[in-house]
């Protein structure tokens, strides 16, 4: 099942708010400059306030499972993915972890249940692509782009064995900001998640301040 | 002529005596060169300088396996700010040692593997491997089923190694899959190559594995070429690309290089100092080269008994080896003062007779000197005082017996200028150290020398007897940390009769290090049993499991329907759970799985059978440790059964520190030794001011690191022990030479100076040694030598001729 969902995530950070430089080799020069101006135009945000619906087909499943919440990334602090339908959970990725905030505003250290390492990959990637370093993604996938960079589409597939061991591709589409993203997996399931009143944020609301554990 | 005659009478023993020395020069020297013909008898392990530390031989078999697990692992990090230069530069240096044969294998492309097979290992057992976490929750019930499911479904998070729906729909599996230390955080795979991301920097691991031993000098060799080359070539093709390295290869390669290159410059600066002393006092090249037929004999006889004793040479004993030169030079030189003083008359057996007793007393104080360093429970030491011993003795024999058949001719000359001028020296000297103000001299000596003792201080650090390449130990830091393991020196040892108990004690022993707090936390620890559960744990795991989660199949059904799983899907993990009987994972079934291959160190399997506490063991090995957190390992260890903690570092520091303070006892019964022997030839008054010049170099000695703030270790310590054994003799050479009825005291001083000068020479160049072990040794020696030789005219006589 969802073997790499945290990639999404990453995925999704990366387009919506990594910066410009970078100097890798994707599929073509045309492919680098809009792939690079797509990066360019949502990098300029500090962070993103958006809502999602995730839509994972599972074939274990008689019939897709749906969630919805809401997403904040903010580059100096990480991600709150938080899920309303149909449990009430929060998750904080940084740095230095990843923890679950339950329904009552309990924090639970998920480090244990999801492993270090996993975790570790996560934060490292994130940090890695917020420094404005693509290698890290074209190390995974091959990247093909088309469109403008008002409305953009991208196609990631795994150019590692390992990767592709699990995943077949991830595909992307977008405005000003990322509005879709659909995962394919070697066994045929699939995630997609649209993200919709997709807004800059350039100063985090306390609350959220709290989550990141943030004075 | 009466000449003619004794030189007959003196020819035919002579000549047997002669063939009988080159028979055993023969033999000794066909013996060495057979030996370092073949496979090198130099022992370049490092590791094998230390003492057997541990009382429990289990522990002592588990420092060598983790040191052949972790030491022959060859690694080369390459690096580069350009992720792709790091990635063809890695494939590149892979492809080049590749082909240069000096390796077995070299694998910088990772062969496809397949991950299933790791949650393939484990499928079967699922039913009893949880983590505990997911224990906890289950056992006290805070977190529902339907819970579980939901979190399983739609959390954001999963780990690497996922598992399918359908065979762990509760993610039970998976969460023990995530905890499985497989690999260190740091790396990842990409391009088919173990990279690591650090700053803007790439790193590229490339592993290689050696065709022999890392300790042979051919594979040190080849190896040094290979990488040598693929280092060059990767600097032509790759200029922002660096190469770090690690591996025992390496670290004995350099060991190997270094103490070589040492031993060349001390010999050969030992050999052309000496002869040019010997010279310029002598004046004679015959005389030179029999001096050093004696030294080479002594040399070459020691090598081929300490080979033959030991088997191996440690670099160390090479070292110290070449420095004996000067010492063993000393007997010749001795007789040669007798020769050239005895002048026309020169009778060569009465020569030797005369010299016998004074070069008895010297080797008599020198033997017990080195055999102290017998005692001492390091291989290496041992070897330096065999070496020494059987070196010492053979010179001493060769002066005795061989020269007198050598040295048949009276002199034509003697340097009577040169034995003149040393005896005014000598006459002005003694005026102002010798006679009643001996004890002045002493007394003001020793107020000198009492502040200086007050500063002393210790140093019982292991790096004293293992000193690393430094280039290399930064080089391994680079590698450790890109990929992020750091210590392999401290760890536990768990034992049992079965391995079953073996598996429950690591579990405790885990249990206890989770639990620790604040200060004494740990970054983390590897256990086997993060591979292998104990049976009782899965036993239980399982047994959670029935009660908790299959207690009632129709509802559990119900559950997973309602979640949305397909009937089918339910019904065959129902149906799985039922069939799968309880079924135990093994630390066979485990070590039976390729993939397990790195970690098997862990597992110890059947060790001493016949020992009481238990037939099989294991190693945890604890991230994280420092001095803060240590005692509290210690403690955490003795409180549990079959479990002891090791830390071979410091056990060996532990010892040094323990025969350090031992040794500074020894030292003072060895002192109190050579007072009776010398009291004991030279009457009690006698005895002492001969052993006073000699006690007071040790005090002076003492000061002197005191004032200059070096820290002193075991082996300064012990070289006092030979500054007694070899500055003792510069008085007895000086008594013995007074009390010779006919002796010119002169030439007995230049004796006695080039002696001193010459042992000097050697043990001052191996103060340069870059092994701290050595470099103690040379220094001491050095310094105690010239000490006691300057004081050595307080031990003459008061009057100048005694009856003989």
């Amino acid at each position: 099942m969802g073997t790499l969902n945290w990639r999404n995530v990453v995925a999704a950070l990366f387009i919506a708010l990594s910066a410009p430089s970078f100097a890798a080799q994707p599929a073509s020069a045309s492919d680098t400059g809009l792939v690079s101006q797509i990066a360019t135009h949502l990098a300029q945000a500090k962070g993103v306030r958006a809502q999602f619906t995730q839509t994972q087909t599972l074939s274990a499943m008689k019939q897709p499972l749906v969630s919805t919440g809401s997403l904040v990334f903010f580059r100096e602090r990480g991600v709150i993915w938080q899920i309303d339908t149909p449990y009430k959970a929060t998750y904080v990725i940084t740095d230095t972890g990843v923890s679950e905030v339950n329904a009552n505003g309990q924090r639970t250290n998920s480090k244990s249940s999801d492993g270090v390492r996993g975790v570790a990959q996560v934060s490292r990637m994130m940090r890695a692509m917020l420094g404005g370093d693509l290698s890290a993604l074209y190390a995974q996938f091959d990247v093909h782009a088309d469109g403008t960079p008002a409305q953009w589409r991208m196609q990631l597939t795994p150019n590692q064995p390992q990767l592709a061991q699990s995943i077949k591709g991830l595909e992307m589409s977008g405005g000003d900001y990322l509005q879709a993203l659909r995962i394919t997996l070697a066994n045929g399931d699939v995630t997609r998640i649209d993200f919709a009143n997709s807004a800059a944020v350039s100063e985090l609301p306390t609350a959220d301040r709290t989550l990141f554990g943030a004075p | 002529m009466q000449l003619p005659q004794s030189q007959s009478q003196v020819a035919k023993p002579a000549w047997g005596m002669r063939v009988g020395w080159l028979l055993l020069a023969l033999v000794a020297t066909l013996y060495c060169v057979w030996r370092f013909a073949g496979p090198s008898p130099l022992q370049t392990n490092l590791l094998a300088l230390l003492p057997a530390t541990e009382a429990d031989p289990v522990a002592e078999k588990a420092v060598d396996t983790l040191a052949t697990a972790l030491g022959d692992r060859t690694v080369f990090l390459v690096t580069s700010n350009d992720a792709a230069h790091a990635k063809a530069a890695a494939k590149q240096l892979g492809a080049t040692l590749s082909a240069s044969g000096a390796f077995g294998s070299v694998t910088a492309e990772l062969p496809p593997f397949d991950v299933s097979k790791i949650a393939g290992l484990y499928m079967p057992y699922r039913f009893g491997l949880l983590v505990p976490a997911d224990r906890t929750a289950l056992a006290d019930g805070t977190v529902s089923l339907h819970d579980t499911l939901a979190r399983r479904l739609y959390s954001p998070l999963h780990s690497g190694l996922a598992t399918q729906l359908a065979d762990d729909p509760f993610g039970w599996l998976e969460h023990w899959l995530a905890g499985l230390p497989l690999a260190t955080s740091n790396l990842e795979v990409e391009d088919g190559l173990l990279v690591a991301h650090r700053g803007n920097a790439t790193s590229v691991l490339v592993m290689a594995t050696l065709p022999g031993s890392a300790y042979e000098s051919k594979v040190q060799h080849a190896v040094h070429e290979a990488v040598a080359h693929g280092e060059s070539t990767l600097k032509q093709s790759f200029p922002d690309v660096t190469l770090a390295r690690t591996g025992a290869v390496f670290y004995a390669e350099a060991a190997r290089a270094a103490s070589e290159r040492e031993v060349h410059l001390i010999g050969i600066a030992s050999l052309c100092g000496i002869a040019l002393l010997m010279l310029w006092v002598f004046r004679s090249p015959r005389l030179i080269l029999l001096g050093f037929v004696s030294t080479a004999l002594g040399i070459v006889c020691a090598l081929a008994a300490t080979m033959l004793i030991f088997g191996k040479l440690h670099l160390l004993t090479l070292v110290f080896g070449a420095s004996l030169i000067g010492e063993a030079v000393d007997y010749s030189i001795q007789y040669f003062v007798v020769y050239l003083g005895a002048g026309r008359d020169w009778d060569a057996k009465r020569g030797a007779r005369t010299v016998r007793p004074a070069l008895t007393v010297a080797l008599t104080t020198s033997l017990l000197g080195y055999a102290i360093l017998t005692w001492v429970p390091f291989p290496a030491l041992k070897q330096i005082a065999c070496f020494a011993i059987v070196g010492i003795c053979t010179a001493f024999a060769s002066v005795l017996w061989l020269l007198p058949a050598l040295l048949i001719r009276a002199p034509k000359r003697s340097p009577q200028r040169v034995f003149d001028g040393a005896a005014r020296l000598l006459g002005v000297w003694r005026a102002v150290i010798g006679g009643r103000r001996a004890w002045g001299v002493a007394a003001l000596l020793l107020i000198v020398a009492v502040p200086g003792w007050l500063r002393l201080t210790s140093d019982d650090d292991i790096h004293l007897l293992i000193q690393r390449d430094p280039v290399l130990m930064a080089q391994e830091q680079k590698v450790r940390d890109a990929v992020g393991f750091d210590n392999t020196s401290q760890f536990f040892v768990v034992r049992g009769e079965t391995p079953e108990i073996v598996l429950e004690r690591a579990e405790a022993l885990g249990a206890k290090l989770d639990g620790l707090t604040g200060a004494a936390r740990l970054s983390s620890w590897q256990s086997i049993t993060s591979f292998v559960p104990s049976a009782k744990r899965q036993d239980e795991d399982h047994t959670l499991l029935s009660q908790r989660v299959f207690n009632d199949p129709s509802a559990l059904r119900a559950t997973l329907i309602q979640a949305g799983f397909r009937d089918e899907i339910a019904d065959a993990w129902l149906a799985a759970y039922a069939k799968s009987d309880r079924a135990v994972l093994s630390v066979d079934s485990w070590l039976a799985a390729p993939w397990s291959q790195p970690f098997r160190h862990l597992w110890l399997g059947r060790v001493d059978v016949a020992s009481t506490s238990g037939g099989y063991a294991a190693v945890v090995i604890p991230q994280g440790v420092t001095p803060a957190n240590q005692p509290v390992l210690i403690s955490t260890g003795h409180a549990l059964p079959g479990i002891t903690f090791v830390d071979k570092a410091a056990s060996v520091s532990t010892l040094f520190g323990a025969y350090r303070i031992d040794s500074g006892i020894w030292l003072a019964g060895a002192l109190l030794l050579v007072l009776l022997l010398m009291m004991a030839r030279y009457r009690p008054l006698g005895g002492v001011v001969v052993t006073l010049p000699v006690l007071l170099a040790v005090g002076v000695t003492l000061a002197v690191f005191g004032y200059a703030g070096v820290p002193l270790n075991l082996f300064n310590w012990l070289a006092l022990m030979l500054v007694l054994g070899v500055g003792a003799n510069y008085a007895v050479f000086l008594r013995e030479g007074a009390a010779r009825a006919d002796a010119d005291l002169g030439a007995v001083w230049t004796g006695v100076l080039l002696s001193a000068a010459t042992t000097l020479l050697s043990f001052g160049l191996l103060a340069m040694s870059a092994m701290p072990a050595l470099r103690s040794f040379g220094a001491t020696l050095a310094l105690g030598i010239a000490v006691s030789v300057l004081l050595a005219p307080i031990g003459m006589p008061s009057e100048r001729r005694r009856a003989a």
